[in-house]
C-alpha cells in the first residue's frame, strides 16, 4: 500500500481515547476531501478503533503500515469540506507596537460587504464559519441600515471619554436650594430619568437584530447604552441629593416616548431617536448646564451632553449614509416624523409640568415677573432647538423646505 | 388524494419523533405523500408489515431476517445508513486483565447484551460457538436483556454490561463498535483503563424493508427520495446525525451478503419465530 497523505498526526502511546478522537476529529475537519491523514502510534493495534471511528463519521479507513519503531494508519477524508475558506494567519494589527491598538485599526477584511453573507451568525468579518452552521436571519444585514462612517471613531471616545457617576461628582458640593428651585430640578431630573430610559431602550431592541458582521455597530451600541445607563443613574442620584427625590411623570412624556419606543424599523428609529429626539436634547442640556444655580449639577449635565453629542454624531452619520444609498428613504422619515406627529396630536398640549419647571429653574424663582422672564427664556430655547434641528435636517441630506416643515412637527416633549 | 406511503418506525427515544418529521416533511416537500407510524418494539412491526398495514419497515438486521424468512424470501431490502454496512461487534476487558483472546475467557465471566441484539448477544454468541466449540460451557456467560424488543436499539443493555466490567463483576463482555467508540469518545473509562481484545468479521446493520407485494413504483419513488437527501442541508445534516450516518445507501447483493452470518446465528439459536 502506498498512499500520499499531506498531514501526519504523531500520538505517540496515547490509547483510544477521548484525547485521541478530539485530535482526529480537527484534523478531519480542517483538511480537504479526499486528503489523507496518517495517524503515528505506537501502539500495535488500534485498528477496530480506528476503524469504527472511521466508519461513523463516513470517512475510509485505509489500514496499517509497520514503521521502524511505531505503526502508520492512514484514514481518508471522502466528505464535504466543512470550511470552505482557510483561517487567516501572520496577521498583525496596527498600533500593537505603540500599545495602542484602535478598533479603527483593525483590517479583518479586504472590504466591507454591503450585504452580510448569509452564514454570518454569532461572529464577524473575518471568521471562517462551518458549513451549514445555523442561519440566524439578522433582520438587519445590509451596510446601509446600520453603518456609520466615524462609528469605530465614536466607539474609542466613548471608551476614553467614560466618567463614573459616584466618583466623578462633588455631590457634597451641592448647596442647599430654596424648595421651589429644588423641587422643579427634581422634577426635571424625573423627566431626563424618563428620556434617558428610552435612550436605553430603543438601541437595546436592535442590538440582536443587527448582523454582527458589522461588528463596530452593536459595539458602539452597547457603549452608548452604557453611557444611557450612566445618566440614568446620575441624574436619578441628583434628584435625590438634595432632600427631594422624583416627581411626576407626565402622560404627554410618556406618549412621546411610547411613539418613539414601537418604531421598528432601524433607520426611522435612529432618525427618530438620534437625529431628532437626542439633538434636541443637547439643546435642552445646554439650557439646563446655563442655568443650573450649582457647579457640580451643571458638571452633571455637561458630563451627560458630551456623551449625547457623539449618540447625535452616529445617528447623523448613519442617516446620512443611509439616505446618500438610498434617497427614497427621505420620504420615509418624513413620513415616520409626520405620523409620530399624528399621534401626539390625539392629546393636545405639552408637559406642562415639566414646562413650569424648567421656567423657574431658568429664572431661578416662581415670582410672577421671574416666572414670566423664564417663560420666555424657554420659547427662545423652543425656537434654537427648531433651528438646530433643521440644520442636522439640512445636514443628513433634506432640503431646507422640508427640514422646516419636518422639524416643526417634532414632539413637544423635545426627545 | 392519493393515499400516503406508510413507514414504521420503532420509538426507542423521544428523538425519532423529530428524526421522522424531518424525514415527512421532506418527501411531502419533494410531492411524495409520507407518514409514519411508531411502534415499542420491532415484534410488533414485523407484524404490521407482514399482514399489509405498513409498506415499509425500518428494521434492524434481527427485525429484517425476521421478516424475510417469514416472508418466504418475499421481503426486499431498499436502503440503508452508510454506517449499517460493515458493521462490528467488540469484545471488551479490563487492560490489566490479562485476557488477549476469546481462549483465554475460559474460566472467566462474560457478558452478553440483549437477547434480541445481533451486536451484543446473537453473533457474539455465534462467534464465541465457533472459536471455543464444545469448551464454550468453560465460559461462565451471563445475559442482560435489558429493554427486550428493542433489538439494542437503545444500548441499554451494552452498557449494563460495561457497567458490570466497570466494578469487576465481570471479566469481558461484547458490544457494537458503534457503542465502543462512543465510549472511548466520551471517556467513560480512564485512558487505557478498558481494551478491545477481538473485533468480529463485518456484518450489516438495519435496512428499510418492504414486501414484494408492495407496488414497485411506491418502492422506487421511496428509494429515490430518500437518497435524494443532501447530508449537506442543515436541516437534512442535522436529522443524519441524530440518526447516526453520513449518507443513506441502496442495499445491493453485496450488502445482503453482510446478513448471511446473521440468518446462520439466529436459525441456530431458534430465533426466527415472531412472539408478539
Amino acid at each position: 500500500m502506498h498512499l500520499n497523505h499531506s498531514i501526519s498526526i504523531f500520538t505517540g502511546n496515547l490509547p483510544p481515547s477521548k484525547a485521541l478522537f478530539l485530535r482526529l476529529e480537527n484534523a478531519f475537519l480542517l483538511c480537504n476531501t479526499y486528503e489523507i491523514i496518517e495517524v503515528i502510534s505506537q501502539k500495535e493495534n488500534i485498528e477496530t478503533e480506528l476503524r469504527g471511528w472511521a466508519k461513523l463519521r463516513g470517512h475510509i479507513y485505509l489500514g496499517r503500515e509497520r514503521l521502524k519503531q511505531q505503526y502508520s494508519y492512514k484514514i481518508q477524508k471522502i466528505k464535504k469540506d466543512s470550511f470552505l475558506q482557510k483561517a487567516s494567519w501572520g496577521k498583525k494589527m496596527q498600533g500593537i507596537d505603540i500599545g495602542n491598538p484602535k478598533l479603527k485599526d483593525l483590517n479583518l477584511s479586504d472590504e466591507i460587504l454591503s450585504i452580510a453573507p448569509q452564514n454570518n451568525g454569532l461572529l464577524t468579518r473575518g471568521i471562517v464559519v462551518e458549513e451549514n452552521s445555523p442561519i440566524y436571519d439578522f433582520e438587519l444585514s445590509h451596510k446601509e441600515q446600520v453603518w456609520s462612517n466615524p462609528v469605530s471613531i465614536l466607539y474609542e471616545e466613548g471608551k476614553s471619554l467614560q466618567w463614573n457617576a459616584t466618583t466623578d461628582i462633588a455631590w457634597n458640593e451641592i448647596p442647599d436650594l430654596n424648595p421651589v428651585l429644588e423641587r422643579a430640578i427634581c422634577q426635571i431630573m424625573t423627566y431626563l430619568v424618563e428620556n434617558e430610559f428610552s435612550a436605553l431602550y430603543i438601541p437595546a431592541k436592535f442590538i440582536s437584530k443587527i448582523n454582527p458582521y458589522y461588528m463596530e455597530v452593536p459595539l458602539f451600541l452597547s457603549s452608548l447604552m452604557n453611557d444611557e445607563a450612566r445618566h440614568i443613574e446620575v441624574f436619578t442620584k441628583r434628584a435625590n441629593a438634595n432632600g427631594g427625590g422624583f416627581q411626576y411623570s407626565s402622560g404627554v412624556t410618556q406618549r412621546s416616548l411610547f411613539s418613539l419606543f414601537k418604531e421598528d424599523d432601524y433607520i426611522k428609529s435612529s432618525f427618530l431617536l438620534h437625529v431628532m429626539g437626542e439633538g434636541t436634547f443637547v439643546d435642552l442640556l445646554s439650557f439646563l448646564e446655563k442655568y443650573m444655580p450649582d457647579e457640580a449639577t451643571k458638571k452633571i449635565i455637561r458630563l451627560a451632553k458630551r456623551d449625547e453629542m457623539r449618540h447625535v454624531a452616529y445617528g447623523i452619520e448613519h442617516v446620512k449614509s443611509a439616505i446618500e444609498q438610498n434617497p427614497n428613504r427621505i420620504n420615509a422619515l418624513k413620513n415616520t416624523a409626520f405620523k409620530r406627529k399624528e399621534f401626539m396630536d390625539e392629546i393636545n398640549g405639552e408637559s406642562s409640568i415639566l414646562l413650569e419647571a424648567l421656567a423657574i429653574l431658568a429664572a431661578g424663582s416662581d415670582e410672577p415677573n421671574a416666572y414670566k422672564r423664564g417663560f420666555d427664556l424657554l420659547e427662545e430655547l423652543k425656537e434654537k432647538m427648531n433651528e438646530n434641528r433643521v440644520k442636522r435636517l439640512v445636514n443628513i441630506g433634506i432640503d431646507e423646505d422640508l427640514a422646516n416643515d419636518i422639524s416643526k412637527a417634532h414632539t413637544p416633549n423635545f426627545m | 388524494m392519493t393515499k400516503p406511503i406508510i413507514v414504521g418506525s420503532v420509538a426507542y427515544d423521544p428523538k425519532i419523533v423529530t428524526i421522522w418529521d424531518i424525514i415527512r416533511d421532506y418527501f411531502n416537500e419533494k410531492g411524495v405523500r409520507l407518514d409514519y407510524i411508531l411502534f415499542s418494539n420491532y415484534e410488533a412491526q414485523i407484524e404490521y408489515l407482514l399482514s399489509g398495514k405498513i409498506d415499509i419497515a425500518w428494521n434492524t438486521n434481527v427485525a429484517w431476517v425476521r421478516t424475510y424468512e417469514l416472508s418466504n424470501h418475499k421481503a426486499q431490502a431498499l436502503v440503508m445508513r452508510d454506517t449499517d454496512i460493515d458493521f462490528k461487534s467488540v469484545f471488551i476487558s479490563k487492560t490489566k486483565s490479562g485476557i488477549k483472546s476469546i481462549q483465554d475467557l475460559k474460566g472467566k465471566k462474560f457478558g452478553l447484551g440483549s437477547a434480541d441484539s445481533a451486536q451484543a448477544a446473537i453473533l457474539p454468541l455465534k462467534y464465541l460457538q465457533n472459536e471455543l466449540g464444545e469448551s464454550i460451557k468453560d465460559v461462565e456467560i451471563i445475559r442482560y436483556n435489558s429493554d427486550l424488543g428493542k433489538h439494542g436499539d437503545t444500548g441499554r443493555s451494552e452498557f449494563d454490561v460495561l457497567e458490570d466490567i466497570k466494578n469487576d463483576k465481570l471479566d469481558a463482555g461484547a458490544i457494537g463498535i458503534s457503542t465502543w467508540v462512543r465510549i472511548l469518545e466520551e471517556s467513560l473509562f480512564s485512558d487505557g483503563e478498558i481494551e478491545s481484545f477481538y473485533t468480529s468479521e463485518g456484518y450489516c446493520h438495519c435496512n428499510f424493508t418492504a414486501l414484494d407485494s408492495l407496488d414497485k413504483s411506491i418502492k422506487k419513488r421511496f428509494v429515490e427520495v430518500l437518497l435524494s437527501q443532501d447530508p449537506n442541508d442543515p436541516i437534512i445534516k442535522k436529522m443524519m446525525q441524530m440518526e447516526g450516518l453520513n449518507r443513506w445507501v441502496l442495499t445491493t447483493k453485496e450488502e445482503l451478503k453482510g446478513y448471511d452470518v446473521l440468518t446462520e446465528a439466529m436459525k441456530e439459536q431458534d430465533l426466527i419465530k415472531n412472539n408478539w
